[in-house]
């Protein structure tokens, strides 16, 4: 899990050329969108390379498609375009349609909501109307963005707007149900990743299961909410099937931000030789293997706050659980643990099995062998 | 007086500045004025802009030497100001020793004027002197005009731009007067008659034509046709404004005493005893009431005038105890025709006035009623004597004989079959008692 | 720090009565020394600090940390007029019975000549009147700077500041009043201050103020001693200790083997600043103030790599315990730490009975 966090700054440095690698194709694409400076880098910077976002004001303007790829449990491509080229109506330079969104599995379009956003609005019907021909497949998400700082009214006033005017013009257009989302979305809180988790889990194949497994397991361990997250983004890609609650997401999304933080101070890097057998040496003569309960990564917090748990269990290289838990439940925790480990299992089985299915990229990753390989 | 008058401002790296004061150089130093301050601000500063807690209130300090004092009410205006706030405080310097209470209401204005201001257009934070605005008046003119016209007039009325005005007015301050009663008697301090126009509240014109230093307020009010309680609130409004004296209703009948005021009487101070001669002497033919001031009757009233000797005498021998019939009498007997040359009325209010006699009033008490009380039952006689409820001990004679319409001498005579009346009563249950 | 040869000896020897530190803190007007301090002791976001107002004069406030340490804390407004005010009128009533100077430079400061002048008047003063006082520098404002720059920039501002320092220092001394200074023991040396680069908006604020609050906190020895003997005897690979409200770390040891080994030498910092967004992040979820506590337990097993846990340990203090992997030695530590906190009691205030503390069961 530790040396995700440095490996994902390298890629950031890396995307700078565009991604030639040949596992480029097949993979889902995200298409970051949007009238120039409304946020689009930023978005990619924050979300994806863990840029503080006060230190997105140093970004300097993207003058060329930038692409990312993200190596998570299912392997995307996120496409930062340059807003000031238009590539409808590029006399310079005639863009492969097919190159850019042949493989696309979801657009965003950014909009600045502190800005005059009617030009950013005509621009995006007249790019749904051009994709909606050849692509109709291509989910749609308007990203209603720099929301923060708005009031809670004026928020939703500028979301009602938007939406009645790409909704009005779409269907004069004939176009009455292409799939577009809404979300207001800021870097500066939570909700940017609120808002990609849900384009994402809307990418995610058979993601009924995967919340049925999450659910099933918060009414037997009594979990007021679990997420299924991807570490290095925190984007959740899962959920259980109670209502959706912003504070939830957004403890549990610290709480793995604390982890990644212990796990590098003191797991990314190599101990001196000679430690395994000293370890297994005297008052506890066993194999350091049998001495340790779980190979995975787990953790456990107690909110002094109605002695709230929450806990945390690693479920691959890329994935974690992370629940809150009944008050007062912490004494039950050996139990949990077991349910736990059943549904860790289950959900490698069915990455292992979608995986499979998707792309066949390297070959199969033993979990526990994530957790050793250290030596970066 | 107002000594010097300021606008003090923080700002955000130099710290508290006087950004204009008047005169020049009456807080902090200027070019050109050899005059030194009135005090030193820099020890004064952390009252003129305080701490946070401070903030939006009325705030006077005293300079070390006790010389000066300062008014002022530093205001704080949140907002998108460099520190987020907008510190400042129009204050007034005085001397310690004026009454600051009229002041009050000037410093809370000019922060309230200004902050206003200031929240509408940013008038205080925008450069003024910058000639983005060249019509407008600088800070200094007006602290000055509001400084010389409030000292020259008490008031002032400034237009500061087309929307705000500052008026302002110094009130003099008077304390809350005391509560009117029935059975007071008011005395005109000056001549209503002459200052009165029609403008005035119709019950107070109707009451002041009634006020002769005889009348009684329930008097009056029967009177001038006014109920009690509206005579009352109308001489409450001249009593505030100090133009009135309460004295008690004067009988025969009542008690006075000397008060230690009674030793400047003795000692003439100031002349006192003529004065009271002037007051008080009346001769065969004069009429009495009435102090003319031409020369003849002043020479009449000479040749009748009582010696101060006898007049020090008649002052000093009322005594607790002893009506005013009786302190007659007792004159009378001795020698000297007090009602020739004397009218006691005027005598009596001449001393109450003046502090050399206080009234001495008339209470009974029931010490079964006052038992009744003390053990809860407000009523043990329902329905028994009229006079039982004055029997407490909290009400004087006057206010029985004003309220019940009684001489003093009925009262005595019911108190005396009251007895009679109720069988449960002792024989000496009611005293009487003189205070 | 490794002195293990000495058995555990009661902590109530050499025990330091309670003293009140007189600390001021001092810099030009919007430096950001009152967003420290509310970051710090008040558990203010970094971003809140914006909607503060400017510090009218001295601001005094008592902060109590560790029980048995106050921190007279004086936030002395930087605007002009109150500079004036300190160095004039109230020069011995600031400048007197200081135990450190937290000096605040604005690195965008535009003028940092005169900045340098000022710094020089206060020092100045400083040691006519309080002459053992310690000297901090904070160069603040650092994430305002391009990161390349940080360094030479830094390095120059502190050698013109140090040799202002020195250059006070010796005028003061050279007075024919002040020859005291001079017998006073006091050198060049002791008067040079320990200058921080510092930013509200990362850790570097933890790690200026960690070696702050170091200097001040009395039985330091004791404290290190007894983490030492507690460490060596559940075999933990580190053991910190954070001062409850500011995270601050109070004390930390770390076991001879490993000592060398952990290439993040900004742990200490970097793990205050995580505990205390953390807190931060408990705070907004439960609803409760930001001051009272937030978590009571926290533990990480990271398979057969390592195991934390953070634990509340003292009234006043959290410990953090790193362990190699193994069940049964992270439940033994856990146990152990409980009983040791019976050695710690003195740090919760003068009047706590200090422990006479038996060793921990070793097993």
């Amino acid at each position: 899990m530790e040396n995700r966090q440095r490996q994902q700054k390298q890629d950031g440095s890396k995307a700078q050329e565009p991604a030639t690698n040949p596992q480029g194709k097949g993979k889902p694409r995200l298409l970051l969108m949007g009238q120039r400076r409304s946020g689009k880098s930023s978005i990619s910077s924050v979300v994806f390379h863990k840029l503080p976002p006060n230190e997105t004001l140093y970004l300097e303007s993207t003058a060329r498609i930038q692409k990312d790829s993200l190596n998570s449990f299912m392997d995307f491509q996120v496409w930062d375009f340059p807003g000031q080229i238009d590539i409808f109506d590029n006399p310079n330079f005639a863009f492969d349609m097919d190159a850019i969104f042949g493989e696309v599995g979801a657009l965003i379009w950014v909009i600045d909501a502190q800005d005059d956003y009617l030009e950013a609005v005509a621009k995006l019907n007249s790019t749904i109307l051009h994709l909606q021909r050849s692509y109709p497949h291509i989910i749609i998400e308007v990203f209603i963005h720099k929301v923060d700082g708005l009031s809670d009214d004026y928020k939703l006033d500028i979301q009602r707007d938007v939406t009645i005017r790409i909704q009005d013009e779409l269907s004069d257009q004939g176009l009455e149900n292409a799939s577009i989302s809404f979300h207001l979305t800021s870097i500066y809180n939570h909700s940017i990743f609120e808002a990609f988790s849900k384009v994402i889990q809307k990418l995610i194949p058979r993601l009924g299961q995967l919340e049925a497994m999450l659910t099933s397991l918060c009414r037997t361990c009594r979990f007021d909410k679990a997420y299924l997250f991807d570490v290095n983004t925190k984007i959740y890609i899962a959920t259980d099937s109670s209502p959706e609650d912003v504070a939830s997401y957004e403890i549990c999304s610290d709480y793995v931000d604390v982890i990644i933080d212990f796990t590098e101070v003191y797991g990314s890097w190599e101990r001196g030789p000679g430690r395994r057998e000293r370890l297994e040496q005297a008052p506890w003569p066993k194999k350091l293997d049998d001495q340790i309960g779980c190979d995975l990564a787990e953790s456990g917090m107690v909110l002094s706050d109605a002695q709230r748990p929450i806990m945390l269990r690693e479920v691959d290289r890329f994935l974690a659980l992370v629940a809150i838990m009944k008050e007062g439940s912490y004494d039950k925790i050996p139990l949990i643990n077991l349910n736990v480990d059943e549904v860790v299992k289950g959900l490698t089985e069915f990455f292992e099995i979608t995986k499979h299915r998707e792309t066949r990229l390297g070959g199969k990753d033993d979990p526990g062998e994530g957790q050793l390989a250290i030596g970066s | 007086m107002i000594q010097g008058i300021f606008y003090a401002r923080f700002f955000p790296t130099e710290g508290t500045k006087i950004y204009a004061q008047s005169p020049p150089g009456c807080i902090v130093p200027v070019p050109g004025v050899d005059k030194p301050p009135l005090f030193n601000f820099g020890i004064l500063q952390e009252y003129i802009i305080p701490r946070k807690a401070f903030y939006n209130r009325y705030i006077t300090a005293n300079d070390p030497d006790g010389k000066y004092s300062v008014l002022g009410f530093p205001v704080s205006i949140p907002g998108k100001y460099e520190r987020n706030e907008f510190i400042f405080n129009f204050g007034l310097v005085v001397e310690a020793d004026v009454d600051q209470i009229p002041y009050e209401p000037v410093v809370r204005r000019l922060a309230v004027t200004f902050a206003e201001m200031e929240k509408q257009n940013n008038y205080l934070s925008q450069d003024v002197r910058d000639s983005e605005y060249p019509d407008r008046r600088p800070i200094e003119s007006l602290l000055e005009i509001v400084k010389e016209d409030l000292n020259n007039y008490g008031e002032c009325m400034i237009p500061v731009d087309e929307a705000n005005t500052i008026n302002m007015k110094l009130f003099p301050h008077h304390p809350t007067p005391p509560d009117v009663k029935g059975w007071h008697v008011p005395v005109a301090k000056m001549k209503f008659g002459d200052i009165v126009d029609p403008t005035w509240d119709l019950t107070l014109q109707r009451v002041i034509q009634h006020i002769d230093g005889v009348n009684d307020v329930r008097r009056i009010a029967f009177a001038a046709d006014v109920s009690l309680d509206l005579a009352r609130l109308a001489l409450r409004h001249l009593l505030y404004y100090d133009t009135i004296l309460l004295l008690d209703i004067f009988f025969f009948g009542s008690c006075y005493a000397p008060r230690p005021g009674v030793h400047d009487f003795v000692a003439n101070v100031g002349g006192i005893v003529d004065e009271c001669a002037n007051y008080v002497c009346i001769g065969p033919g004069a009429a009495a009431g009435t102090t003319s001031s031409t020369n003849g009757t002043a020479s009449q009233q000479q040749q009748h005038r009582v010696s101060n000797y006898l007049l020090i005498k008649l002052m000093t021998s009322f005594c607790v105890g002893k009506t005013v019939m009786e302190w007659l009498k007792g004159h009378m007997d001795a020698g000297f025709e007090v009602l020739r040359y004397i009218d006691v009325r005027r005598l009596v209010q001449f001393g109450v006035i003046k502090g050399c006699l206080y009234r001495v009033h008339k209470y009974v008490v029931s010490k079964q009623y006052l038992a009744a009380l003390a053990s809860g039952q407000a009523h043990p006689l329902a329905g028994g004597d009229p006079l039982q409820k004055y029997t407490d001990g909290r009400h004087s004679f006057d206010q029985i004989i004003t309220e019940q319409n009684l001489s003093d001498a009925d009262i005595m005579g019911k108190l005396k079959n009251f007895k009679l009346k109720n069988p449960l009563a002792q024989a000496g249950d009611l005293t009487v008692l003189y205070r | 720090m490794a002195d293990t040869d000495v058995g555990a000896q009661p902590a109530s020897m050499g025990l330091r009565k309670v003293k009140k530190q007189k600390v001021l803190l001092m810099g030009k007007s919007g430096s950001g020394k009152s967003s420290m301090r509310s970051i710090i002791f008040s558990n203010y976001l970094a971003r809140d600090t914006r909607r503060l107002g400017a510090t009218i004069d001295i601001d005094l406030s008592h902060v109590k940390f560790l029980g048995n340490l106050t921190l007279n804390l004086w936030d002395c407004g930087g605007q002009e007029a109150f500079m004036d005010n300190y160095l004039s009128q109230q020069r011995a009533h600031v400048f007197s019975n200081v135990g450190v100077l937290i000096y605040v430079f604005d690195i965008e400061s535009r003028d940092s000549e005169r900045d340098l002048f000022t710094y020089g008047n206060i020092v100045s003063a400083l040691f006519q009147y309080s002459r053992e006082a310690k000297i901090f520098v904070l160069i603040h404002k650092m994430d305002l700077i391009q990161p390349h720059l940080r360094e030479p920039l830094f390095d120059e501002r502190v050698a013109l500041i140090r040799r202002k320092t020195l250059d006070a220092f010796n005028l003061v001394r050279k007075q024919p009043g002040n020859s005291d200074v001079a017998s006073g023991g006091v050198t060049e040396a002791d008067v040079e201050p320990q200058a921080f680069a510092t930013s509200i908006w990362d850790q570097s604020l933890y790690k200026a103020w960690s070696s702050i609050i170091h200097d001040l906190i009395p039985n330091l020895s004791i404290i290190e001693h007894q983490l030492a003997t507690l460490g060596a005897a559940i075999e933990a690979e580190e053991i910190l200790l954070f001062e409850r409200t500011s995270f601050l770390v109070v004390s930390k040891w770390t076991a001879p083997s490993a000592a060398a080994e952990n290439p993040f030498g900004d742990r200490f910092e970097r793990l205050s600043n995580v505990l205390k967004a953390w807190k931060h992040t408990c705070s907004k979820y439960t609803g409760t103030p930001r001051n009272s506590e937030q978590f009571s337990d926290f533990e990480y097993k990271a398979g057969a790599n390592f195991s934390v846990f953070v634990t509340k340990f003292t009234t006043n203090t959290y410990i953090q315990v790193v362990l190699p992997p193994g069940e049964a030695r992270f439940n033994a530590a856990k146990l152990n730490v409980g009983i040791a906190r019976s050695w710690f009691k003195f740090l919760d205030g003068p009047s706590a009975p200090v422990g006479s503390g038996s060793g921990p069961a070793g097993e």
